[in-house]
């Protein structure tokens, strides 16, 4: 019988993955996971969380990627989440049963400041000494023996790019399981155990499960701690408790707001005493001739520009073959799908030029997504990225942001939504905000579609591929030359707090491992292509639909009479031969028939009538109301104006699929009616004035939201408000001016 | 007193006190930057400001009004 055959309900554990940041950490969590990894959010907040399994003999673990951290006093959403999970209170994830510590072996004291903090917990804990293929360079010796002694733990090094010490760690979360093993806990002085008990006593917490013992001590300790909202006790009240309990700690001699610092230093300097041997001229190698000239007054600016250029190149230039690919694959599904609908012709509209053509006018940037992604992890892997916040730091600050700023703005320069979402490492709340206002100005990928769409087709051929570069790199620039002054302006008279400290550790320099490169080009990946399949796939019905109803066959017979009689009127072929030329479908005739049967439809469907009410908004910007449409159509994702024209101008017969692309439609496309009658559509001046629009424009939902859940939903507002209206007045600048010269 | 900025580039110095604001010396201790520890300016960004301290091997960035309060005795 199967029931006498079925196991034991597998148990599952949790570990948490815990250390400072630039340790290694994710590397040692793509070795330990693989590709069983789920990303998503922390429920209220919205640092990303990164969840994967494995297997430690028979067990199945969880293993939770907590953000880096250098203490678990919280200064940062980012760092709150840490203290928060360790102590259980994100209910779907639960309190760990394990802690895996790593820590980079050349600076172990540093690194066991939290790990002693965290020793507060007590939760079993193994300690990983990652990067220890840099101790030796570093002029350093670690007496092994000695400091698993001290530390009463199972302490691992590992080598993580090299993926040694992935079967050792989950040994020793075996071992862990049949004796639980702590690391050695502070010894507090009395007086603090009196601070401790009166807090206790005063605020109620000697239920355990109301607040831990880790908790109580950032209420102790922390200058503006987020656990007094957990109390039962109005703040007021809880902060005079806490200042009573800070008098014991002054009452012995001690500065309570340094004190937790001061005493676990003394804790580790006992347990690591004669265990790390240095050389008293520490050897440093090749960081430090690297960033010489990195660093460097002149070179290093220069590199460091080259280095963005290259970036922008690569991810314009590399990407064109791919994306012929792409292209070419729709065009066949297209082929192979069309003759089995031929009986059904709304839905071989819908799916031939609705879905397919939407989808697949998307999916193509997905080469230019993953370029990008490659280069920000390579960035940030090798230690640059530090390096480039170093360098920026100063012209970022008298504009009130900070060089942690530049992370997240680079981010952006992906997707504002992991750009704000990495703002949560900036502490100063000032810089913090300006950073997520100036952030969705930050030229995204999702801009990159029209870019390429504009510049392939009205750039390059006429101007060469160097203006075509050129063009692309001064688009990406749009957005930061309006992004500073604006947060100048932000941080100077809208948000009056102080400004708080920028302090960050510059790691050395490591090779980034293809593996973790891979990661994270994958993860970007599929977040855009469940985006295709998602949101644009919806959205594609829709516009479709807006396009395609209300039909209009009806006026097809009327419109062919008038055809032929105009045709017959020009005296050129009597109306048998005109007709006998309509039978055949390929005949230029029956072309010319067709677009006037499209493009009539288009003008009729309800999103052409839409797009002829709002068109006057964006003339004075030299946009007609295809244009108009795409505009408003791109409300929610900006790369969704690709879409909505390549199912216009496919609808409207424009596309010749043979020849297949968009480029080509917009190249063709003329006036139909009004003073510039027979003029080309898109000048120059209109193709610029149309990039600059969605350089400013705020076409992003997904971007709205996060400000709203990050920021709140004024700052959503204002920023919604603000970059259209930027956009708009940029896109009318461009094509007033432009049309001077052109 | 002397403090941070006063060090010539590579001087090995001691830290005698840390007269930040409050928040800031937390953030500071947390990194390792604290009473006694020795230290030196290794680094400094190529438009002057911020600069970098070496201590225990590790490189902390700090922005010149924030070293200015580190007050240091060379050693």
């Amino acid at each position: 019988m199967k029931t006498a055959t079925m196991q034991a309900p597998s148990r599952t554990i949790r570990i948490a993955l815990i250390g400072n940041p630039n340790t290694g950490k994710s590397t040692i969590f793509n070795n330990l996971t693989g590709l069983r990894q789920k990303t998503g959010n922390y429920p209220g907040v919205t640092v990303s969380r990164k969840i994967g399994t494995m297997k430690i003999g028979d067990v199945s673990a969880e293993l939770i990627d907590l953000p880096g951290a250098y203490s678990l006093s919280a200064h940062s959403p980012d760092e709150r989440v840490v203290i928060d999970v360790l102590n259980g209170r994100f209910k779907e994830i639960g309190k760990p049963n394990y802690v895996l510590f790593v820590a980079d072996a050349a600076n172990l004291r540093r690194n066991l400041f939290l790990a002693s903090q965290v020793a507060t917990l007590k939760i079993p804990m193994v300690l990983i000494l990652n990067q220890w293929d840099a101790v030796a360079p570093s002029g350093q010796q670690i007496d092994l023996n000695l400091l698993k002694g001290r530390l009463n733990i199972p302490v691992i090094p590992a080598i993580g790019t090299k993926d040694k010490g992935s079967t050792e760690i989950k040994k020793a979360v075996e071992s862990l399981m049949e004796e639980p093993k702590f690391l050695p806990e502070i010894r507090w002085p009395e007086s603090m155990h009196l601070a401790l008990d009166h807090l206790n006593a005063s605020l109620a917490i000697e239920d355990k499960d109301f607040l831990s013992d880790s908790e109580t001590h950032r209420l102790l300790f922390d200058t503006h701690s987020a656990e007094i909202q957990r109390l039962k006790v109005s703040p007021e009240e809880a902060t005079k408790e806490v200042s009573t309990a800070r008098g014991f700690l002054r009452k012995d001699g001690m500065n309570p707001l340094v004190a937790e610092a001061m005493l676990h230093y003394r804790h580790i300097d006992g347990l690591i005493g004669g265990v790390v041997l240095k050389d008293a001229k520490l050897a440093h190698g090749a960081t430090e001739s690297i960033d010489r000239l990195l660093l460097h007054r002149g070179w290093g600016l220069a590199a460091f520009i080259a280095m963005m250029y290259v970036v922008f190149q690569a991810v314009y230039s590399w990407a064109g073959p791919v994306m012929d690919v792409i292209e070419m694959g729709k065009v066949w599904t297209q082929n192979m799908t069309g003759p089995a609908l031929d009986g059904t012709p709304m839905l071989q509209s819908l799916i031939l030029d609705g879905v397919l053509e939407g989808v697949g006018a998307f999916l193509v940037f997905l080469p230019q997504i993953l370029i990008l992604f490659a280069f920000i992890s390579f960035l940030e892997d090798s230690g640059y990225m530090a390096r480039a916040a170093f360098i920026m730091d100063k012209l970022f600050s008298w504009c009130g942001l900070n060089g942690k700023s530049f992370v997240p703005l680079l981010s952006s320069y992906a997707c504002a939504i992991p750009g704000i979402m990495a703002t949560r490492t900036i502490e100063d709340p000032k810089s913090r905000l300006a950073t997520i206002f100036v952030s969705p100005f930050m030229s995204c990928s999702a801009r990159l579609p029209v870019y390429i769409l504009c510049i392939g087709a009205f750039i390059e051929p006429v101007y060469g591929p160097w203006w075509a570069g050129f063009t692309l790199f001064m688009m990406h620039f749009v957005g930061l030359a309006i992004a500073v002054p604006t947060a100048w302006v932000v941080t100077r008279f809208i948000l009056k707090t102080k400004s708080q400290p920028f302090v960050m550790e510059l790691p050395k320099y490591r090779t980034p491992r293809l593996k973790d490169v891979g990661f994270r080009m994958w993860e970007a990946g599929w977040e855009f292509v469940k985006k295709a399949g998602t949101i644009i796939f919806f959205i594609t019905i829709i516009i479709w639909a807006t396009l395609y109803f209300p039909r209009t066959d009806d006026q097809s017979d009327e419109l062919l009479a008038t055809f032929v009689a105009e045709k017959v009127a020009q005296k050129i072929r009597s109306e048998a031969e005109i007709m006998s030329a309509l039978e055949n479908p390929d005949s230029e005739l029956s072309h010319e028939l067709n677009l006037l049967l499209g493009s009539n439809q288009i003008n009729q469907s309800y999103m052409g009538r839409l797009g002829k009410v709002v068109q006057p908004i964006f003339a004075p910007a030299g946009f007609d109301w295809r244009i108009s449409i795409g505009v408003l159509a791109s409300y929610p994702a900006r790369e969704v104006i690709i879409s909505t024209l390549g199912i216009i101008y496919s609808l409207g017969g424009d596309v010749d699929e043979e020849a297949g692309s968009l480029r080509d439609a917009l190249k063709n496309s003329e006036w139909q009616e009004g003073e510039l009658k027979g003029m080309p559509i898109y000048t120059v001046p209109v193709v610029i004035g149309l990039m600059v629009f969605f350089a400013l424009c705020s076409q992003c939902g997904a971007t709205t939201s996060i400000i709203i859940k990050e920021a709140g939903l004024k700052w959503a507002v204002w920023s919604f408000v603000y970059m259209t209206t930027l956009a708009w007045l940029g896109a009318v600048l461009c094509y007033q001016i432009g049309t001077r010269f052109f | 007193m002397e403090n941070l900025l006063s060090l010539k580039l590579g001087q090995l110095a001691r830290v005698k006190d840390i007269r930040t604001e409050n928040h800031i010396d937390q953030r500071i201790l947390s990194l390792g930057i604290g009473k006694d520890v020795q230290l030196k300016v290794c680094k400094i960004a190529p438009l002057g400001d911020p600069i970098a301290v070496e201590v225990d091997g590790a490189q902390i960035v700090l922005r010149k009004s924030e070293a200015e309060g580190i007050l240091v005795e060379p050693v």
